[in-house]
C-alpha cells in the first residue's frame, strides 16, 4: 500500500515539478523581453523585478518535494552499508520522522505566516501582485515534502525493505 | 550555557546528522533552529521557521542559477558538446593521448555553456567514450580524463558554485566569473598535458587517432560556430554591459533552446526532460541554501567565526601556513562531502578567517572551487566518478579512481600555482573591473 501510494505522489510531485519548469521557462522569456523592450522598443518593463522574485518562489516550491520523493536532496552517504542494515531501521526511522517534524513546523509556520500575510493584505511594492499566494505555495510544499518524510519514515520500518540509497 | 559551548554542540549534532545521512539542508535547518532557540527565543526560531523558506526563494539575484542551469540542460541536448568534441578532436586527435586531449579541450569548451561539472562530464562521456573505444585507449586515462575534464564545468564561467559563493559572501558574481577564466584555463592545460605525460610514459594507453586534414579542421570549427556565439553573447554581453548576469543567463538558456530546436534535437519529451533536470538541480540548491540561512544566524549568535578569526589573527604563525592548513581540510572534506555543501557550511566560519589573513575572498574563492573540483573526483564520494562509471558500466571503480589519480595531481598543481601567483585569478577582474 506504501509503495502504490508512493507512485501516486510521485506522479502527482513530478507534474508539480513539470509546472514549476514551465514557470521556470515562462521568467526566461520574461526577462528576454525586459531586455528587447530596453533595447527595441525604448520603454524599459518596471514590474520584472518583482515578478521574477515570485516566481522564483514558485519555481523552488514545485521542485522542493518531486526532488525530495527522488532522493535528489544532498547527503552524505559514506556509512550507508552501515545504515542499511536491517538492525538500522530504527535508527532511519528516527532520523526521516525528526525531519518530518522540522519541516512539519516549517510548513504550520509557514502557513501561519501566508495567513498573516493574507491578513493585512500584502502586496509587492510595484505592480501591487498580492504575495499571500506565493506564500501559501511554499508552505503546501513544505507540508508536501513533510509527506515525503513521513512515507520513508514508514518504509523505514518495514524489516524486508531495503533502503533505497540516496540519489546524491 | 555560553553561545560558544552552545555552537560547539550545534557543530556535533550537525556532524551526527550528517553521518546517519540527513538531507544537508534539513540538518542545517534542524540545528540552526534548536540553536536560534536556545540562544535566542523559541519565537525567534518559530518565526524563521515560518518566513524564511519565502523569504529565502523569493530572491531576484539567485534566479541567475536556475537560468544557468537550464542552459546547460538546453546546451546538453542541443548536441553542442559533440560539436566542441568533433572539433577538438580534428585538431588533436591524431597525437598520442589526443582522444583524451580532446576531451578535456571540449570539457572546457562545453563548461562555458554549462555550470554544473555533473552536466559535463555525462554529455562529454557520452560522446567521447565510444571513440576512445574504438582506438583502444586505457579504460583508466579514458575515463579519468572525462571525470577530470568535467570539474572545470564549475571553475570555468559561468559556474553555480561561483554564484553561490558570490551570494554566500556578497562578492560580484562579474568579478568572480572573470577571475575564474585564467585559471580555467590554466587547468585545461595542465590537464592536457598530464593526459600527454601519462601517453608518453605508458605509449599504448592512448594510440594515436586519424589525422584529419586542415581543410576538415576548418569546417569542425564552424560546426561549433553555434557554440562560440553563444559564449560570447553570454561572457561577452556581461561584460560588455549589455545584459545583467541573471539576463545573460536568460538570453543563454534561449539561444540554446532555439539552437536546440533548429538542429531537430529538442522534441517535447527532451523539453520536459531538460525542464525537469533543471528543476532538480535548482531545488537541490536552494534547500541547502535555504538551511544555510538558518544555520547562519545561529553561527553568529554563538560568536565562534569572529572569535576564531581573532585567534587565529593574534597567533604567530604565517599566515600562508594557516592557508595551507585551510586547503588540506578542504581537500579532506571534499572526499566525502559533496562540495556545495561544503562550501555552504564552512564558508561562514573559513571567510572571516581568510579576510582576517589579508586575503582577497574573490581569490579564495576560486581556489576552493579547484578545491571543491579535487572532492568531486575524490574517493570515496567522488560525484564525477559515479557520472562517469554510468557512462562506462564495464570500467570498474577502482580503475576509474587510478586514471583520475593523475588529474588530481594536476589540480594540486593548480592550487600551489594559485596560491604561489594569485593574479592568475586577480588579474582579470583586477584590470578589467579596477580593484
Amino acid at each position: 500500500m506504501l509503495d502504490a501510494f508512493e507512485r501516486r505522489l510521485d506522479q502527482v510531485l513530478r507534474l508539480l515539478a513539470h509546472a514549476g519548469g514551465l514557470v521556470l521557462a515562462g521568467l526566461a522569456v520574461l526577462v528576454i523581453y525586459e531586455i528587447c523592450a530596453r533595447y527595441f522598443f525604448g520603454r524599459p518593463f518596471r514590474g520584472g523585478f518583482e515578478m521574477t522574485e515570485l516566481a522564483m518562489s514558485v519555481i523552488v516550491a514545485c521542485g522542493l518535494p518531486y526532488t525530495a520523493i527522488q532522493r535528489g536532496h544532498v547527503s552524505v552517504d559514506i556509512f550507508s552499508k552501515f545504515l542499511d542494515r536491517p538492525s538500522m531501521r530504527w535508527l532511519n526511522f528516527g532520523i526521516h520522522a525528526l525531519g518530518a517534524i522540522v519541516l512539519g513546523t516549517l510548513a504550520y509556520q509557514s502557513f501561519g505566516y501566508a495567513m498573516k500575510s493574507y491578513g493585512y493584505g500584502d502586496v509587492s511594492n510595484m505592480m501591487r501582485i498580492p504575495k499571500p499566494p506565493f506564500q501559501f505555495a511554499v508552505a503546501i510544499s513544505a507540508g508536501l515534502f513533510t509527506i515525503v518524510l513521513i512515507l520513508d519514515a514508514l518504509k523505514a520500518l518495514r524489516p524486508t525493505t531495503e533502503i533505497r540509497e540516496d540519489a546524491q | 550555557m555560553t553561545p560558544e559551548l552552545a555552537g560547539l554542540l550545534g557543530f556535533l549534532a550537525l556532524f551526527v546528522l550528517l553521518a546517519v545521512r540527513m538531507p544537508i539542508g534539513l540538518a542545517m535547518m534542524t540545528v540552526g533552529a534548536a540553536g536560534i532557540a536556545v540562544l535566542n527565543s523559541p519565537n525567534a526560531a518559530l518565526n524563521n521557521l515560518g518566513s524564511f523558506a519565502f523569504s529565502y526563494s523569493a530572491v531576484f539575484t539567485l534566479s541567475v542559477i536556475p537560468l544557468f542551469v537550464l542552459m546547460g540542460a538546453f546546451a546538453s541536448v542541443s548536441g553542442m558538446g559533440a560539436g566542441m568534441y568533433r572539433t577538438a578532436y580534428s585538431f588533436v586527435g591524431h597525437r598520442r593521448g589526443g582522444l583524451a586531449a580532446a576531451t578535456i579541450i571540449a570539457c572546457a569548451g562545453f563548461a562555458a555553456l554549462s555550470g554544473s561539472s555533473i552536466a559535463a562530464a555525462a554529455t562529454m562521456g557520452k560522446v567521447s567514450l565510444p571513440e576512445m573505444d574504438r582506438y583502444n585507449y586505457s579504460p583508466r586515462l579514458a575515463t579519468g580524463s572525462i571525470a577530470a575534464g568535467g570539474t572545470l564545468g564549475i571553475l570555468i564561467p559561468p559556474s553555480t558554485v561561483l554564484i553561490v559563493y558570490a551570494l554566500l559572501t556578497e562578492q560580484s558574481v562579474g568579478r568572480l566569473f572573470l577571475a575564474g577564466f585564467l585559471p580555467g584555463l590554466l587547468l585545461t592545460v595542465l590537464f592536457v598535458a598530464t593526459v600527454f605525460i601519462v601517453a608518453i610514459m605508458d605509449p599504448n594507453a592512448g594510440p594515436p587517432g586519424e589525422r584529419v586534414p586542415m581543410g576538415e579542421r576548418i569546417k569542425t570549427l564552424f560546426g561549433s560556430g553555434a557554440l562560440i556565439f553563444v559564449v560570447l553573447i553570454v561572457i561577452g554581453g556581461i561584460y560588455a554591459g549589455v545584459f545583467t548576469v541573471t539576463e545573460a543567463a536568460a538570453v543563454g538558456a534561449g539561444l540554446t533552446s532555439l539552437h536546440a530546436l533548429w538542429s531537430r534535437r529538442l522534441t517535447i519529451k527532451k523539453f520536459f526532460d531538460a525542464l525537469l533536470d533543471t528543476i532538480k538541480t535548482t531545488a537541490m540548491v536552494f534547500f541547502i541554501l535555504i538551511g544555510a540561512h538558518f544555520f547562519a544566524p545561529f553561527l553568529a549568535l554563538t560568536r565562534i567565526p569572529v572569535n576564531l578569526a581573532d585567534w587565529i589573527g593574534d597567533l604567530a604563525i604565517p599566515a600562508i601556513a594557516i592557508l595551507m592548513v585551510i586547503i588540506l581540510v578542504y581537500i579532506i572534506l571534499g572526499t566525502f562531502m559533496e562540495g556545495f555543501a561544503m562550501m555552504v557550511l564552512t564558508v561562514p566560519i573559513v571567510l572571516p578567517i581568510i579576510m582576517t589573513l589579508g586575503y582577497d575572498p574573490i581569490w579564495f574563492g576560486i581556489i576552493m572551487v579547484v578545491v571543491l573540483e579535487m572532492g568531486l573526483i575524490s574517493p570515496p564520494v567522488g560525484l564525477n566518478v559515479f557520472v562517469v562509471k554510468g557512462v562506462a558500466p564495464k570500467v570498474p571503480l577502482g580503475e576509474i579512481f587510478w586514471g583520475i589519480l593523475p588529474f588530481w595531481l594536476a589540480m594540486g598543481v593548480c592550487v600551489t600555482l594559485l596560491v604561489a601567483f594569485p593574479e592568475i585569478a586577480l588579474f582579470l577582474p583586477n584590470t578589467m573591473l579596477g580593484r
